[in-house]
């Protein structure tokens, strides 16, 4: 079933158009989440209110729209209300206890950079410690750069199209993900004691 | 020598080197400040081209779809809202229009009252109530003509909403039956 065969299922209530679209989307709408509220407990928990959210809306969802980009909206919006009505989430960032994750992850990182003679980037980003190193460095950034980073990358999605899920301009975003890359950097750098990135 | 490349240059070149104008090529061509920041960009930027969505709780979304089937879909929530309305009106206008007292009947009560039960030495008194109700009775003559008329035509909307949305539920029910056969096959 494409998107529009999806929609026009889940319009009419039909359930297991829903489930599909559940499967479909749940571990995108969650990391999305995941990058605004940076816990797991609560980012499941908007990930729920924003299925919610689109299984009472669907109807007023425009088929001139991206499906992808409204659903992104609503979950940047639903993140976004729940730290303005929460600020104590808006811990600052990285936590002490972290640190110990991050020995861990520099043994996996001394091991992948061991790789990167033999194995072309693509095969070392598949590494599945790659991810884990990836991600923790994500959430140590501001979180507007790492919903930009995440919506640009893991979703796929233009600038143009990111704009309007967080609506800020076209160069803000540009911005964001300029800096988004270079803090990253910086973080893997100095957290792997190394000069240089693969 | 023109100015360094901006974030946005930056951002610009690595999503589509193809497009780079000829004045930031020759910039970048012979600035090593430049192709070092697009260096550093560049190497990020393979690396974040993997990344991979954070798996969550797989229980979670069993419970989240248990959730979701019990609450009764969007339109259904619409359509009991239309029924609601359309009951309330009909409720409104009848309680308006079945009374024995219509607005003209009350009217017409009123100026019976002011011309026997104010005394007749206030006559400037007298004279006001008497115009009032002189100029309400007929207006509230063509306001019961009105109501009577309404009565019909909000009737008749009632009624073709109620069809409407008979239509609309069965039709609903007929895909919906459709597409679960759809679906299971
Ligand atoms: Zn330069």
């Amino acid at each position: 079933m494409n998107e529009q065969e999806l929609i026009a299922a889940m319009k009419i209530g039909d359930k297991y158009a829903f489930d599909q679209f559940i499967n479909d989307y749940r571990d995108y709408i969650f990391t999305l989440s995941m990058r605004v509220i940076k816990k797991k407990e609560l980012a499941e928990e908007i990930t729920q209110d924003v299925f919610l959210k689109i299984y009472q809306n669907i109807e007023t969802f425009k088929q001139a729209s991206k499906l992808s980009t409204w659903i992104y909206s609503i979950t940047y919006r639903t993140a976004l209300n729940y730290l303005q009505q929460n600020p104590q989430q808006l811990q600052p960032l990285p936590e002490p206890k972290d640190q110990s994750d991050w020995t861990e992850h520099k043994n996996a990182w001394k091991q992948i950079s061991a790789l990167q003679d033999s194995q072309a980037s693509e095969g070392l980003a598949e590494h599945v410690n790659i991810q884990h190193i990836l991600w923790k460095g994500i959430d140590q950034l501001p979180y507007v750069q790492g919903v930009v980073i995440t919506l640009y990358y893991l979703n796929q999605m233009k600038i143009k199209e990111i704009t309007d899920v967080i609506d800020l301009p076209v160069n803000t975003v540009k911005t964001h993900l300029f800096r988004g890359r270079k803090e990253l950097r910086r973080i893997l750098l100095t957290q792997f004691e190394t000069e240089d990135l693969i | 020598m023109t100015s360094h490349l901006s974030e946005k240059d930056m951002v610009d070149i690595i999503e589509s080197p193809d497009l780079v104008s000829y004045e930031l090529r020759q910039h970048l061509d012979t600035c090593q400040v430049c192709q070092n920041a697009l260096d550093t960009q560049q190497k990020m930027h393979n690396m974040l081209y993997h990344l991979q969505v954070q798996p969550s709780n797989k229980n979670y979304a069993a419970i989240l779809a248990k959730k979701l089937r019990q609450i009764p879909a969007a339109w259904l929530q619409d359509s009991v809202v239309y029924l609601a309305i359309g009951l309330l009106l009909i409720i409104g206008i009848y309680l308006i229009t079945s009374g024995q007292q219509t607005g003209t009947d009350f009217w017409r009560m009123q100026s019976l009252k002011t011309t026997t039960e104010i005394q007749p030495n206030n006559r400037v008194l007298k004279t006001i109530a008497t115009n009032i109700s002189q100029v309400m009775h007929p207006l509230l003559s063509w306001l019961d003509a009105y109501i009577q008329l309404k009565l019909n035509s909000v009737t008749l909307i009632v009624f073709s909403m109620i069809s409407l949305l008979f239509y609309y539920t069965i039709d609903r029910l007929i895909i919906r039956k459709k597409l679960e056969l759809t679906f299971r096959q």
